[in-house]
């Protein structure tokens, strides 16, 4: 399997926890990057891709147009027939716009929602409120889109498990088919890493994850990866494959790719990428070694977990009830995700 | 001839950390011509580069210099002294073979506790003290006050003391002729038995043993069978000689008076005792030179390498540093906590610095070091006494009638304004306060009597951070005494850790397992389960802390495929894991164990 990712690092502003580049006021700056995009694009030889993804940032601060437009270049040379995904901000989409995407060919929308509950969106400085998050969830669905993502966050200050499950009962009210949630996390060089806001205890977080877990699957929606919840039949094809290590090619500023056994990484400067040839800022080929790490590190984030290889320190593992058979495959148990990376550790040192 | 001995001076120079002995050793060698000036490092007898660093001299050295004069040619042979209290021992031999001494003192700081314990022993073996008046160009320059202290400090007259600044090479050319014209020349019968005092050797690979030697009688030459007085040990002499500042001068003879070096196909420094008697095996002196004897550690502690599989390296390692360090002394031990490493003994607390940093900086091994200890008196209840260098040797409490710890006579030497402070300090460490003496109207010199247990882990940096590092310390053992002691265990999980285990005055028990459970606490890492960390005394706990079991460690984002987060935070905890011991169930990493031997006051 092989995907493409596009990355489009604008955004209307930046959010405060949000550590990803992306850059807000560039307007004049989208008909040359996608320009570019489409140029870097040609450095990749023609071939059909499994899913499509345009990621950011907020794709959705470009004009639906030129979404539009840079997607039917990309079709031209990638042909696909799977998932298309565009991620959106509820305060920059319309169902005008909304439409435009849906007939462009993209298939699966992915919302940021992140709470419904007006006091947490302003906490986390969101542009939208909570009526605006569902408003667009109806827009999206009556555009057409039958594959509707929304992103939770939890762990906020102040925040309980009933608060979280009360936006995750919202949301299964509204028709979405797929949930990402994440834990609020403060990254370096955030405006949240400079005001400290203090977080929940670990307990008091997992308490708000196993919340928001309960609620979810009360609404028939399955974990298939620990932060990833879909109704049967719509999980997430591309971000799937990065978790089974498929390759992907990235292309835009900041974008991540990994082709032919190389892992490599663009450069983040927009004006760099703009009037670069060779966008790539860093490049990593693989090792056996890496690619073993790689499969437990990202495969034993899903549910179904990966293939037991007869890893010796599995049986200890199992005994301390963090792993468990299933099936061929060992995955890990629900107290095995709370500590994924301790038992990653474990699993490959 | 009594001629010949009239034209040699044996001296050395007594001075503090960095009021200029090095440099001033410099001066001398410039001044006599032996080295140019372009072709000299900095600071010649400092030889080691940690030395050079610390600023101190850590083995003795010796050299010959030749200054000519209207009146004839003199050899004026100065012997380096090791500069700190943990070689005591090294600086009297030094000492015992000369005749004079240049007592340095800083212009502005005037004089310091290791000056005092040195000059004193100095006066004991009967030199000549001269004193110098050194940086006399800094502008805090105070040499009439200076004067003043030693005269009323040390009791010598300072009057005529040359004021000097070794640094900018002021009033140096005086030296030589202060040195000539105040220190006795040697006077030894030429013709009598061979005596000759040894004060240092080292280890050559391709002499083997180099024995540095002030011959006090008769005389020696190539080809002669020595014997050590003290070990008894026997050798021919292979090669004799002078000590040039570059290199060996090989004579036929050294006779009374002179100082030189032997070489005599010896394999080992513990064949060569600093402070033995070399005498000649055809007709051997009837009495040794008084004042031999044999050192013996005071400091002792467990050395780990960091990753087991080095366990061998570091083997090597102690083996090539004791090949010049006659009295670093150690021994495989096993620990449950960290595994295989050694038991080793040392002079003091900078010898024990030392040794840890040459290890890991020359041999490029990362230590783990138990706590320091010092030996224990342990009488038991059947009336046997063992000596316990190590806490988790101690027998059972019920077995034991009483204990005793070594106790030291510590000088203290501070402005005035940290008095209270300092004063206090010593208290808490448990000190018997004997005397406090002004030094002049600013300075004092305070004199306690202290656990040599209280000053091993942090003392020196307690007094540092109290008095802004203006105090400077000196100790010497002085006896044993009865005290009240207990074995305090640090238990995680429900096990003792060995390797943690530490003896201290029930007194301070409590407080100290309150801190060091704190400690622990801070530097363990989350486990699977709740930790608990427990300090006790015999059976019973005196303090708990818990490690609460590790709830979360998942990363959640991985937007656009950008794993490289993931990875990095993987790589850095793997490199944890790589660095933890495994104790029972729970893992430690080593900065544990470390961090416990640094508790602030």
């Amino acid at each position: 399997m092989i995907g493409l990712y596009v990355h489009l690092p604008f955004c209307l502003r930046k959010c405060p926890y949000c550590a990803f580049y992306s850059v807000s006021g560039a307007e004049s700056l989208f008909p040359a990057y996608v320009e570019r995009v489409i140029q870097e694009s040609r450095l990749f030889s023609p071939r059909p891709v499994d899913t499509i993804y345009f990621g950011g940032g907020t794709p959705t601060v470009l004009p639906p147009t030129l979404l539009k437009d840079l997607l039917a270049t990309l079709l031209e040379r990638f042909p696909c027939n799977g998932e298309i995904t565009v991620e959106a901000n509820p305060a920059t989409v319309s169902p005008a716009s909304l439409q435009i995407l849906r007939r462009a060919g993209f298939n699966r929308i992915s919302i940021g929602v992140q709470s419904l509950k007006n006091e947490e969106l302003q906490f986390l400085e969101r542009l939208h409120s909570a009526e605006d998050a569902a408003q667009t969830i109806l827009d999206a669905s009556n555009a057409g889109f039958e594959n509707i993502s929304a992103d939770l966050m939890f762990g906020l200050p102040g925040q309980t498990p009933e608060d979280v499950a009360f936006s995750a009962d919202q949301l299964c009210n509204l028709p979405v088919s797929h949930i990402s949630a994440y834990s609020l996390s403060i990254e370096d060089g955030t405006p949240f890493a400079v005001r400290s806001p203090e977080l929940p205890e670990e307990e008091a977080e997992r308490e708000m994850y196993y919340s928001l877990r309960r609620s979810l699957e009360g609404h028939g929606f399955l974990q298939y990866e620990i932060s990833n919840f879909a109704r049967p039949g719509f999980e997430a094809m591309h971000n799937t494959n990065y978790w089974l290590c498929g390759e992907y090619i990235g292309l835009g500023a900041g974008a991540h790719g990994y082709t032919d056994g190389v892992r490599y990484e663009n450069t983040c400067d927009l004006k760099a990428y703009i009037s670069s040839t060779d966008a790539v800022a860093n490049k990593t080929v693989l090792t056996d070694a890496d690619r073993y790490e790689e499969r437990y590190m990202l495969g034993l984030r899903l549910r179904k977990g990966i293939r037991y290889d007869g890893n010796s320190n599995v049986p200890r593992l199992i005994r301390a009830g963090l792993l468990e058979k299933h099936g061929e495959n060992i995955r890990l148990t629900e107290r095995g995700m709370d500590i994924a990376n301790y038992v990653i550790t474990e699993l490959i040192i | 001839m009594a001629d010949r001995q009239a034209f040699i001076r044996n001296f050395s120079i007594i001075a503090h950390i960095d009021h200029g002995k090095s440099t001033l050793a410099d001066r001398l060698l410039e001044l006599t011509g032996i080295v140019s000036e372009r072709d000299m490092e900095d600071q010649l007898l400092d030889n080691m580069d940690l030395e050079r660093e610390r600023g101190i001299t850590i083995k003795a050295r010796a050299v010959r210099l030749v200054y000519k004069r209207d009146d004839g040619e003199y050899i004026l042979n100065l012997i380096d002294t090791p500069g700190h209290v943990d070689f005591n021992y090294e600086v009297s031999r030094s000492l015992a073979a000369c005749e004079g001494a240049l007592l340095v003192v800083d212009a502005a700081q005037g004089i310091e506790a290791q000056t005092l314990a040195n000059t004193y022993l100095a006066i004991e073996h009967n030199l000549e003290i001269l004193p110098v008046i050194n940086k006399i160009d800094l502008p805090s320059a105070q040499p009439d006050v200076v004067k003043r202290e030693i005269e009323n400090v040390i009791g010598i007259e300072a009057e005529n003391a040359p004021l000097i600044s070794a640094k900018q090479g002021i009033n140096i050319d005086c030296l030589p002729d202060y040195i000539i014209d105040n220190i006795p020349a040697p006077s030894g019968d030429e013709s009598a038995p061979l005596r000759a005092l040894i004060f240092d050797s080292y280890y050559d690979s391709y002499k083997g043993v180099i024995v540095y030697v002030r011959i006090h009688e008769g005389q020696l030459s190539r080809g002669d069978m020595i014997r050590f007085m003290a070990t008894g040990g026997e050798f021919e002499v292979v090669e004799l000689g002078y000590l040039k500042p570059d290199g060996f001068a090989p004579s036929e003879t050294l006779q009374a008076g002179e100082v030189g070096y032997i070489a005599a196909s010896i394999k080992t420094v513990q064949d060569v005792k600093v402070g033995d008697t070399v005498t000649a095996v055809a007709t051997p002196a009837r009495e040794p030179l008084p004042g031999y004897k044999e050192v013996n550690p005071m400091v002792f502690s467990g050395i780990y390498p960091a990753d087991g599989a080095r366990y061998e390296d570091l083997r090597e390692a102690l083996e090539k540093l004791k090949l010049n360090d006659a009295s670093l002394m150690y021994e495989p031990e096993t620990s449950i906590a960290l595994g295989f490493g050694f038991r080793c003994g040392f002079l003091g607390l900078l010898h024990m610095e030392i040794i840890q940093e040459r290890l890991e900086r020359e041999y490029n091994i990362d230590l783990v070091t138990t706590a320091p200890s010092v030996i224990y008196r342990v009488v038991k209840t059947d009336g046997s006494v063992v000596f316990v260098d190590n806490p988790t040797n101690l027998p059972p409490m019920t077995e034991i009638d009483y204990m005793e710890e070594p106790f030291v006579d510590a000088h203290i030497m501070l402005p005035q304004p940290y008095v209270g402070s300092v004063m206090e300090l010593c208290q808490d460490r448990r000190g018997i306060y004997k005397d406090m003496q002004y030094i002049d109207e600013g300075r004092v010199s305070l004199h306690y009597e202290l656990p040599l247990n209280e000053i091993i882990y942090d003392f020196f940096d307690a007094l540092k951070s109290r008095t802004r590092g203006y105090a400077s310390f000196d100790y010497e053992f002085k006896s044993y005494v009865k005290s009240d002691l207990v074995k305090l265990d640090m238990l995680l999980n429900g096990d003792i850790v060995d390797a943690l285990s530490f003896v201290v005055h029930s007194t301070k028990a409590y407080a100290r397992g309150r801190r060091i459970a704190e400690k622990l606490k801070d530097s363990i890492p989350r486990q699977l389960f709740e930790v608990p960390i427990q300090a006790a005394i015999g059976g019973k706990i005196i303090a708990r802390e818990t490690v609460r079991a590790l709830r979360k460690d998942v990363l959640a984002k991985c937007y656009g495929g950008d794993i490289t987060r993931k990875k990095k935070l993987l790589e850095k905890q793997k490199e944890g894991k790589k660095r933890m011991r495994q104790v029972g169930s729970v893992s430690i990493p080593q900065e544990a164990f470390m961090s416990v031997l640094k508790l602030d006051s």
